[in-house]
């Protein structure tokens, strides 16, 4: 399944990358290669193997306890934006 | 011998015995890194002064007749995708380079624990993606077997300073082969424990259903010493795996004869050097001398493991990465136009060209349309190589191959072409898509002197079946304990 250009545009619009970014222009064509590469698992016959694993294993669960977290302080720490002890963001609604 | 020449193993006895102190050793650890780390630029970040203070507590309760674990007073380097509280947590990326983690990874409480000394965070590939460790976007890190070579990837930070003599003991991750590679390319002996088997939390997640934390040292001892302290289940990682952990290290046990090994006929044909393949094959040769029953045995799926590999780890690292926005920690854009440019902007800018081609791969095979054809079906896929290894260890203990194609390549000779880049984990990637534990170590020189690593694979917690094969060899061939530069 080749990949186009336009399609390449997509993806980055989904992955929220920047087609018109720096560099960007040789990550879409190294893409064609990648997924040449990925293309060749389209050969291998599975017969009738299906993506459902592991059916035997259980999950982990755990009794439902608070635990102590976080103050909001550590957390803001390492936000690149801080107002009224909160992350801010642009406007969202005009 | 001087200090930075000595195994883990044989510091723990001096430390024991008193003949030297933890702050004496953590000096001589600083200033064999003032000597060579402007060569290898093995670390992104030291920690001399917490590590002094830490080793002087260690030398007081020892002084103060405390009884302490093996490695207490030890130091150890530590992969900077590894959480550590307060100090700087980068991935190598330009998206983390000022990130002060809040909290401790487990395997970071694990190592404070049994009393460890961290002397600082090695470099990487930008968030553990890369065989070469040249995508870090923050340091260059040589091969200190050559400095003009690559050491591997994306552990390269830590097998350098492993092989340099900076520590004899490192922690670092493999998700397609992060530490055996590098630890062939630099001559060191380095484990993928089995997954679930050492918490993953305050890992950052590159592929989670992959990554797996694990030992570097320069003997199989060390390197079993190291597991012990940081395997163990942890509520805080729900695929941890609760069962007992039997010492490693007290398992250890050089008598191999009747293990049954096979060698995979796939890993010796087309795209593996000579060289390499030869050096393998001569450590066929000597388990056979030891005892061993060597027979070759066939896992016909390893030609479609690279493709498996790169859907399922990109899949997952497109959407473990969507969590770098620009909003709530990391990277933010200088500049943008309202929030979504504000994601994007922060995205590409902070993110380096590698880590910006596997998240597109990984948004591609999730797609809508897309999603079928490659990740349900590398899923299934997944599923028949897992049967494919299952088959083989009705036949055999271990499995024994190369680590890499090659030995390690000239820096800049493969950063042009990716996917050559993607080929040269061939050998490594399909023991993550199984889940098993895989153990590298020396097995022999190149013509240039580059150090050979044979990879040696077991069946699910079969780390000390692996390991003693590991020691039978290292005692045979005197291959152990290689200290570059």
């Amino acid at each position: 399944m080749a990949i186009t250009r336009e399609n390449v545009e997509y993806i980055a619009n989904l992955a929220r990358l920047d087609p018109k970014g720096e560099g960007f222009d040789q990550i879409a064509e190294d893409m064609q290669n990648i997924v040449a590469m990925v293309d060749q698992l389209q050969e291998l016959e599975l017969g009738d193997i299906t993506d459902i694993i592991d059916t035997d294993r259980k999950n982990a669960m755990r009794e439902d306890v608070p635990v102590e977290s976080f103050d909001k302080e550590t957390i803001l720490a390492n936000a690149p934006c801080v107002e009224c002890g909160g992350v801010s963001v642009p406007r969202v609604v005009e | 011998m001087e200090l930075y020449q000595k195994t883990a193993a044989e510091l723990s006895a001096m430390l024991k015995n008193k003949e030297v102190s933890s702050v004496e050793l953590t000096k001589a650890a600083f200033a064999r890194t003032a000597q060579v780390e402007e060569q290898t630029g093995a670390y992104i970040t030291l920690t001399e002064e917490k590590a002094l203070a830490d080793a002087a507590a260690i030398d007081s309760r020892r002084a103060a007749g405390e009884t302490l674990p093996p490695l207490a007073g030890v130091p150890v380097s530590v992969k900077d995708n590894i959480c550590t509280k307060g100090i700087r947590t980068t991935c190598a990326s330009k998206m983390l380079e000022n990130f002060l983690p809040p909290y401790n990874a487990t395997v970071m409480e694990k190592l404070d624990e049994a009393g460890l000394i961290m002397t600082g965070k090695t470099n990487l590939d930008e968030f553990a993606m890369g065989s070469s460790c040249e995508n870090s976007a923050l340091r260059k890190t040589r091969n200190p077997h050559n400095l003009d070579r690559v050491t591997g990837g994306s552990s390269g930070g830590a097998a350098a300073s492993v092989a340099a003599g900076e520590v004899s003991i490192a922690v670092g991750s493999d998700t397609g082969g992060s530490i055996r590679q590098p630890a062939s390319f630099c001559g060191v002996v380095g484990m993928k424990p089995t997954y679930g088997t050492v918490s993953r939390y305050g890992l950052i997640a590159f592929a989670s259903s992959l990554d797996q934390i694990g030992p570097f040292g320069r003997c199989i001892e060390d390197t079993a010493m190291l597991a012990d302290v940081l395997m163990g289940h942890d509520m805080r990682d729900s695929t941890s795996v609760p069962r007992e952990y039997p010492s490693l290290t007290a398992g250890l046990n050089a008598d191999i004869k009747g293990m049954k090994i096979g060698l995979p006929k796939e890993y010796f044909g087309e795209g593996i050097s000579e060289e390499v393949s030869k050096a393998v094959l001569a450590a066929a040769e000597t388990y056979r001398q030891l005892g061993a029953e060597v027979v070759e045995i066939s896992l016909p799926l390893s030609r479609y493991a690279l493709p498996i590999y790169y859907i399922l780890s990109s899949a997952e690292a497109s959407s473990n990465l969507a969590r770098f926005d620009g909003v709530k920690y990391g990277y933010r854009a200088k500049e943008f136009d309202g929030l979504i440019d504000l994601y994007v902007k922060s995205r590409s800018e902070g993110f380096g060209p590698e880590v910006q081609r596997r998240i597109m791969l990984g948004t591609y095979v999730l797609s809508s349309g897309y999603y079928d054809a490659y990740y349900k079906k590398a899923r299934a896929a997944q599923r028949a190589i897992r049967a494919d290894y299952a088959k083989a260890f009705e036949q055999v203990d271990l499995i024994l191959t190369p680590t890499a194609p090659t030995t390690a390549y000239k820096i800049g000779e493969k950063t042009s072409d990716p996917l050559q880049m993607y080929m040269g984990d061939i050998c490594t990637v399909s023991v993550n898509i199984a889940g098993l534990p895989g153990l590298v170590q020396p097995c022999g020189f190149d013509a240039d002197k580059m150090p050979i690593g044979m990879q040696l694979i077991g069946p699910r917690f079969g780390e000390q079946t692996l390991l003693n094969a590991g020691l039978a060899y290292e005692k045979a061939s005197g291959l152990s304990n290689i200290v570059a530069l």
